[in-house]
């Protein structure tokens, strides 16, 4: 059966060249994500008695809970350890949050997915974002701990560009499990499977260092665990990263979020009969 | 200007889907590998082709499940066609679920807001049409409440109004008119043509007819996926009527009964395969009490029912008619108003409650009918047959009270 299926959308009253569109068509769907996050992170914190100190409060337990657990029971013996532990906790919870968050965003956003003309691919890029807002809330703490302890090294300078592989890095994730989840709803199970795994196989309260070498490619495959690196060398070291294998993530990252997107385009369609 | 030349093109559309009965797991996949391929599939739509001029009102009517919603998530670009294809404007606006993103535990304001921004407007033009939203709504003093202290009604005027503030080129309805009291929807109603008169085309899925002859140019009869009638809505409505009573005056031949009884002893016409029979309608009190102008007072009616065999969900629909001039006062049916009856297998008895009958005080004529599931035929129709009395003092209105109080001076 020959089946055609095309919808023709012709361009609206917008005037403007092609270029001038597309710039006001992102412009506007940034602001929707930005605006959509805020929304969420506003309702979350509305009503609670220590609002958007919540942002904080389960990587700050986290850090008490295992530094008191590799300091005192099994000790690593790794210099500095609380910045250390703060640095892979907060980067590896971002990371996480958002995983989790994204992969059910569909879901939890019936009525937006089945609003017509609604950009649904905004809405897993939503949740990485409010990840990302407790992330940068929680910055100020790692600087204060930073300026107690070795100092801030010109080197942070390099962290918004640490910050970027990543966020393009869990778009790019988050924009395949988000339609995955409406057509198998394993999909979810499977990430918090996956995320616990990776808690332990990511070198978040451990160096990488002391692994046994003949491991070192599962830390080699693991985008996540490079950047947590990095992010300690340039943070506690003021080592900056090889430009080679930075720029090379950069481009895997970018390349992870435009696949990532096309994935979920392809998908978009098949969604809302599904829901 | 638009590259084509009608607001919305639908070509040759079908869609199919795959009824399934419960989400995909892997665990199914797994254990069922042939599963996916033994669901069943079924047509939504067949072969359906519109062509709506700019600014034309469309509307589709038909039962429950007979695909208006599945042509309305298509034109409104929610998943593609099986086959052919849809063309339209790109500023598309809807109104198919009222509030359901409302956030609970955010304000009024924020919730227009952010409804706004996801329907196209920045954040300035949502915040600049925000006066205008909470007028219309009368909802100027709540408007910094969270909308968990808000009313359903207040919600879905919130809702509407913010749909309504948009100007799209098209716009998509779903059964959302009947919004708060009479007076908003008679508001929403002028907003509707005051859209008209701009030059929105609208595409609207309704069980109304009143709504349907009021509002819109055309009408659209779904069937099963299939379009029956498209033409000026009276037409559309005729057709659908007259092939009801075509398909149940060939089940009647069928069935070998006379076509219509004309019964002395119920003084009567009645209409309908007898399938399923109404076998009383009782309307209690008798004469009906016009109400208190605060106040309730229900008038009861109960129509009893018996099947010949089990009759899968029908629909009960009742009518009331004054005598004087034999105009229509109001007309209910359980499928318009989301009431399910089930399987009927015995004698059962189905009671409507109002609780105010608000109409000038005379003589009426009650009709009852039962029909099909899918409005293809009549079991049973009885013709103005059950008179109602209205008693009490002239002048009606929806339920009121007035208050005094002195002035605070300061």
């Amino acid at each position: 059966m020959a089946a055609e299926h095309t919808i023709d959308v012709s361009r609206g009253r917008v005037g403007g060249s092609h270029a001038q569109r597309v710039l006001a068509r992102f412009t506007y769907l940034s602001g929707v994500t930005l605006h959509l996050a805020r929304r969420d992170l506003t309702s979350r914190h509305r009503g609670s008695l220590l609002g958007w100190l919540w942002a904080l409060m389960p990587s700050l337990l986290q850090l008490l809970v295992s530094y008191f657990l590799f300091t005192k029971v099994i000790p690593l013996r790794v210099p500095n350890y609380p910045v250390f532990l703060l640095t892979g906790i907060l980067a590896w919870n971002w990371f996480a949050r958002s995983i989790s968050l994204a992969a059910s965003s569909l879901e939890h956003s019936r009525e937006l997915v089945l609003r017509p003309g609604f950009a649904t691919a905004v809405l897993p890029a939503k949740d990485v974002l409010v990840a990302l807002l407790d992330y940068l809330l929680a910055l100020p703490v790692l600087l204060v701990a930073l300026l107690a302890t070795t100092g801030v090294h010109p080197a942070i300078a390099l962290l918004p560009v640490l910050l970027t592989i990543q966020l393009l890095l869990v778009a790019g994730v988050a924009w395949v499990l988000a339609p995955l989840q409406i057509f198998f709803r394993d999909v979810q199970h499977i990430v918090t499977v996956l995320v616990t795994v990776g808690f332990w196989v990511t070198p978040v309260f451990y160096a990488r260092n002391a692994v046994p070498s003949r491991f070192e490619l599962v830390y080699r495959l693991n985008p996540m665990a490079h950047l947590i690196e990095w992010q300690r060398s340039i943070l506690l070291e003021g080592k900056l990263p090889s430009l080679p294998s930075l720029l090379a993530l950069l481009a895997i990252a970018s390349l992870l979020a435009c696949v990532g997107l096309a994935v979920f385009l392809s998908l978009r369609d098949r969604v809302p009969e599904h829901l | 200007m638009n590259a084509i030349g009608a607001a919305v093109l639908v070509e040759g559309v079908w869609k199919r889907y795959t009824r399934a009965a419960s989400p995909a797991t892997i665990k199914s996949l797994l254990l069922h590998p042939g599963e996916a391929r033994r669901r069943e599939r079924f047509w939504a739509l067949q072969d359906v082709n519109i062509d709506m001029p700019h600014g034309e009102t469309l509307a589709l009517v038909g039962a429950n499940g007979s695909g208006k919603s599945t042509l309305l998530r298509m034109i409104g670009g929610l998943g593609r066609p099986t086959r052919g294809r849809i063309r339209r404007g790109r500023a598309v606006g809807a109104m198919m679920t009222l509030g359901e993103s409302f956030d609970p535990l955010l304000t009024g304001r924020e919730n227009a807001i952010t409804a706004g921004i996801v329907a196209g407007s920045t954040r300035r033009e949502a915040e600049g049409k925000l006066p205008e939203i909470a007028a219309f709504a009368e909802l100027e003093e709540f408007l910094d409440s969270p909308l968990r202290m808000y009313s359903d009604g207040m919600r879905l005027r919130l809702a509407f109004a913010v749909a309504i503030s948009t100007r799209p080129e098209i716009m998509l309805i779903d059964e959302v008119l009947a919004v708060g009291d009479l007076r908003f929807q008679e508001k929403c109603f002028n907003r509707l043509a005051e859209m008209q008169d701009e030059g929105v085309t609208i595409v609207l899925a309704s069980h109304d007819e009143g709504q349907v002859l009021r509002l819109a140019h055309r009408a659209l009869w779904l069937a099963h996926g299939r379009v029956q009638a498209l033409g000026p809505p009276s037409e559309v409505y005729d057709a659908y009527r007259s092939a009801m009573r075509i398909e149940t005056e060939r089940r009647i031949a069928a069935a070998g009964r006379p076509l219509t009884h004309r019964s002395d002893e119920l003084a009567f016409d009645r209409f309908g395969t007898l399938e399923l029979e109404i076998s009383a309608v009782r309307i209690e009190p008798q004469p009906v009490e016009r109400p208190p102008c605060d106040g309730i007072s229900p008038v009861k009616i109960e129509i009893e029912i018996a099947p010949s065999r089990a009759i899968e969900e029908p629909i009960v629909g009742l009518s009331l008619h004054r005598l004087a001039d034999g105009a229509m006062v109001f007309n209910v049916t359980t499928d318009a108003d989301g009431a399910r009856l089930g399987t009927v297998r015995e004698p059962t008895k189905v009671t409507l409650v109002l609780d105010r009958l608000d109409i000038e005080p005379g003589v009426y004529r009650l009709a009852a009918g039962v029909y099909e599931k899918d409005w293809a035929y009549t079991y049973d129709y009885h013709w103005v047959a059950y008179p109602v009395t209205v008693r009490g003092q002239g002048g009606f209105g929806p339920p009121r009270r007035w208050t005094c109080a002195p002035t605070s001076t300061r």
